[in-house]
């Protein structure tokens, strides 16, 4: 991508308006194949683009946030985690998340704290461990306490940064006073494989919707998440052929 | 890590007794020059009779023996209070000595000396010749410190004599040192794992807890399980060994079969390594701390770069007027060099200084400890898949908030096995490992290994509660539901409720008990059983691993 040795008309112009010329891959990074249409980019192409903000939300919102890191995480990215000691490993190594790549930082305040001194002691903190990680990190995920311990001008100025080093924010739970570039709301439809006293659980399946800024009405899908091996798969055929009939839900 | 990979070669240099020789070399035992070797002596440790010298020993004084029954036994026995600081110290004339020789030596305990011989033997012809030459450099070390009229060998009878063995291994070459006590020459093993297999075989498994630093209670279980002898255990397949006893098994078999790889390269750097600077004036200026720290660092630096070493372990530590400390273990596989040590020093303070839990006035001590250094050799990048620049940017950014949350919150997870989903991931440290991206041990696939017995099968909760929440479970009659010391239940759950209050939330779907009974034989016994349960909820469902252990019920993981 070498700009200034160009001397076509077009490219004089992109110098002038500042625009750095970069491919299309250098500004996305990889999703997950189940995920691609909702992103609305074909299975195998990088969909994520760098510098945004994800919010993910609902009651598969973990599971999703952890979809979501799968796939940077196993083209060579690196991801923290921050805030979460309570996020299942193994799911996240079954949903395909690199675990050498994954670094789990705890230390975030507890809530108790961060109310009574009120985001003063604590929270310089939490911004300088988040702010360091985005120098490093291209995923970061952050839980809804460790962005409401942050105050809002520290979010936006670690959202800048986040823009020009070119990561990705991950927010599990909605933490409402951020701005979201896209929307995951991944919600659960039903649990399949455990019976009246009998089976064990297999897989679910959650109904995804995406929202995103500057993009016109919300996509969907329905997908297995997680499948039976504990992955993200297309849920492309009628729920009749369950694995193990299931007791009416209601 | 592979099994039978060759185990580098070693030479020891082992003296049984050195308390004893030091007592001697420190004039404590005869007063220097009218020490006579005919004199008993023994070192007295927690009240007992740590060692004795072998005249003693003809005299009836055993290890072990109070201070009354040794006199008793012997009654012109010198007795010696044993003083662990005295040893070390005039242990350092040897291995002065032998550096001269091998600059990457293993002190393991005052009076044994290990050391690669790859390097050493082909300088000076051969194993045989090292261990000559070893012998040489070693009562040379001796006779700078005791008084001219006695020979060093004298000395060192006192302490049973010295032995120089070279083989296989640590282990093995320990063992041949031993062996070379007895003879009253050097043993050099043959190399390859047939000869040191054939050597290690005859001999008692009591010797691992002496030599190598197995448990004690580990050889007492070999032993009432007939495995006398390092041949039975080696005999046995290694899978038998780590279904018996974990990960002890497997160490264990490597050591009997000779094939254990722990490379003896690590040396303590030399003391007057550990440099600090006071300020007169307490320092509140972080540049100008910073600033102070590269002069530090510049001299410890060319220090090891003359010697061909580099630093991978380094202590740093920081003092405030008001006696606040900050200190910090700083570890990186690849070494240190300057800018990478002032870097962690400047993470450090800046993480201190600029923290939640500042100090209260100005810095007026600043301290850097090399805690391990090994011979610089370079490191080779892999062809591919080597390094990335993402890698790069992450141990910077990993170092970095490892300053400023301490080592502990950082953490990788590694793959440990357990039937509990809590339990199935380790969260380590990443100062221990040294995050590089390929460290970790990642759970084995499912194509090439069995599941863990008694786990539950895929998919895991997303959601792990380390603090389990309290509910209680009822059958359609408002009953608590109930699971029998044999496993029954009472009845089928129907309904949750939280411990809280609250309404209660329906079950629609339900599987279990899945007993489990782990680790009886120890303290951290855990007897539970352990169910699915679908619950619905206004939002649709949601799913719990829950777990009833003496009548309680528990959710302890969610499947999010």
């Amino acid at each position: 991508m070498s700009v200034s040795v160009a001397r076509g008309p077009l490219d004089v112009s992109a110098l002038r308006a500042g625009i750095p010329a970069v491919m299309a891959h250098e500004r996305l990074l990889p999703v997950h194949p189940v995920l691609a249409p909702l992103f609305g980019v074909a299975p195998g192409d990088p969909g994520l683009v760098r510098g945004h903000t994800v919010v993910c939300s609902g009651s598969a919102a973990m599971s999703c946030a952890l979809a979501v890191m799968a796939a940077p995480t196993q083209a060579g990215s690196w991801a923290g985690v921050v805030g979460l000691p309570s996020v299942g490993v193994g799911a996240a190594a079954e949903l395909g998340v690199v675990l050498s790549r994954t670094i789990f930082v705890s230390g975030a305040p507890s809530p108790s704290h961060a109310h009574s001194s009120h985001s003063s002691s604590s929270s310089p903190d939490m911004a300088a461990v988040i702010s360091a990680l985005v120098d490093g990190v291209e995923v970061l995920v952050l839980s809804r306490r460790v962005v409401g311990a942050v105050s809002a001008g520290v979010m936006r100025k670690l959202h800048t940064r986040l823009q020009s080093r070119g990561g990705v924010l991950v927010l599990v739970g909605d933490p409402g006073s951020v701005s979201a570039d896209v929307r995951l709301n991944a919600s659960t439809r039903m649990w399949e494989g455990l019976g009246d006293g009998h089976g064990h659980l297999q897989r679910r399946q959650v109904s995804i919707e995406l929202d995103a800024r500057r993009r016109g009405r919300p996509t969907r899908a329905d997908v297995w998440l997680p499948d039976h091996r504990g992955g993200l798969s297309a849920c492309d055929i009628s729920p009749s052929d369950n694995v193990l009939p299931l007791r009416r839900t209601g | 890590m592979s099994v039978s990979s060759q185990p580098p070669r070693c030479a020891v240099v082992h003296t049984p007794a050195w308390p004893l020789v030091a007592a001697v070399m420190n004039g404590i035992a005869g007063r220097g020059p009218e020490y006579s070797p005919d004199q008993p002596l023994a070192i007295m440790r927690a009240q007992r009779v740590h060692c004795c010298s072998p005249v003693a020993w003809r005299d009836g004084v055993r290890p072990g023996m109070r201070r009354r029954q040794a006199q008793g036994a012997c009654p012109h026995v010198v007795l010696v209070a044993d003083e662990p600081d005295r040893d070390a110290r005039c242990f350092e004339p040897v291995v002065r000595s032998v550096g001269t020789l091998v600059p990457l030596l293993d002190v393991e305990t005052p009076g044994s000396l290990l050391m690669g011989t790859r390097g050493p033997s082909r300088y000076v012809g051969g194993d045989v010749a090292l261990t000559a030459r070893l012998v040489d450099l070693a009562l040379a070390g001796v006779s700078t410190a005791v008084s001219s009229q006695l020979h060093p060998l004298t000395v060192l009878s006192t302490g049973g004599g010295m032995g120089v063995g070279v083989a296989d291994g640590r282990l093995a070459a320990t063992l041949a040192a031993r062996q070379a006590i007895r003879r009253g020459e050097s043993v050099v093993i043959e190399p390859g794992s047939d000869a040191t297999a054939r050597f290690l075989a005859p001999y008692p498994v009591a010797a691992l807890s002496a030599v190598a630093g197995c448990d004690a209670r580990l050889v007492d279980l070999l032993q009432r399980l007939g495995l006398r002898r390092f041949g039975d255990v080696a005999a046995l397949s290694p899978h038998h060994l780590v279904d018996r006893f974990g990960a002890v098994g497997e160490t264990l078999h490597r050591l009997v079969s000779g094939t254990d790889d722990t490379a003896p390269l690590a040396i303590a750097p030399p003391p007057d390594m550990a440099i600090a600077r006071l300020f007169d004036d307490p320092v509140t200026q972080f540049d100008m701390l910073v600033f102070a720290a590269k002069t530090l660092v510049d001299d410890m630096v060319h220090h090891f770069t003359d010697r061909g070493q580099i630093c991978t372990r380094l202590r740093v530590e920081a003092e405030t007027e008001h006696g606040e400390t900050s200190v910090r273990m700083w570890h990186r596989a690849e070494g240190m060099n300057e800018s990478a040590m002032v870097d962690r020093v400047r993470w450090q303070l800046d993480g201190w200084i600029n923290g939640a839990d500042p100090p209260s006035a100005g810095i007026t001590k600043l301290a850097l400890i090399p805690i391990e250094v090994r011979g610089d050799a370079g490191t080779q990048e892999g062809f591919w898949g080597g390094r990335t620049a993402a890698d790069d940017a992450a141990a910077r950014a990993i170092s970095r908030v490892m300053g400023l949350v301490g080592p502990a919150g950082v953490t990788v997870a590694s793959w440990r096995g357990g039937r509990d989903p809590r339990e199935q991931y380790r969260m380590v440290s990443v100062a221990d490992i040294g995050a590089d991206g390929t460290t970790v041990h990642a759970r084995p696939t499912t194509s090439d290994a069995p599941r863990w017995p008694g786990s539950i099968p895929a998919p895991s909760p997303a959601l792990l509660h380390h603090e389990p929440v309290k509910v209680c479970v009822v059958d359609a009659n408002d009953r608590p539901v109930s699971v029998s010391g044999r496993g029954f239940v009472s009845m089928a759950p129907d309904a949750i409720r939280r411990d809280d209050g609250g309404d209660a939330t329906p079950v629609v779907a339900w599987a279990g008990p899945w007993p489990v009974e782990e680790r009886w034989w120890d303290d951290r016994a855990r007897r539970a059983a352990r169910f699915q349960l679908v619950v619905r909820t206004p939002d649709g469902q949601r799913a719990y691993l829950a777990e009833v252990s003496s009548g309680q019920w528990w959710l302890v993981a969610e499947y999010a």
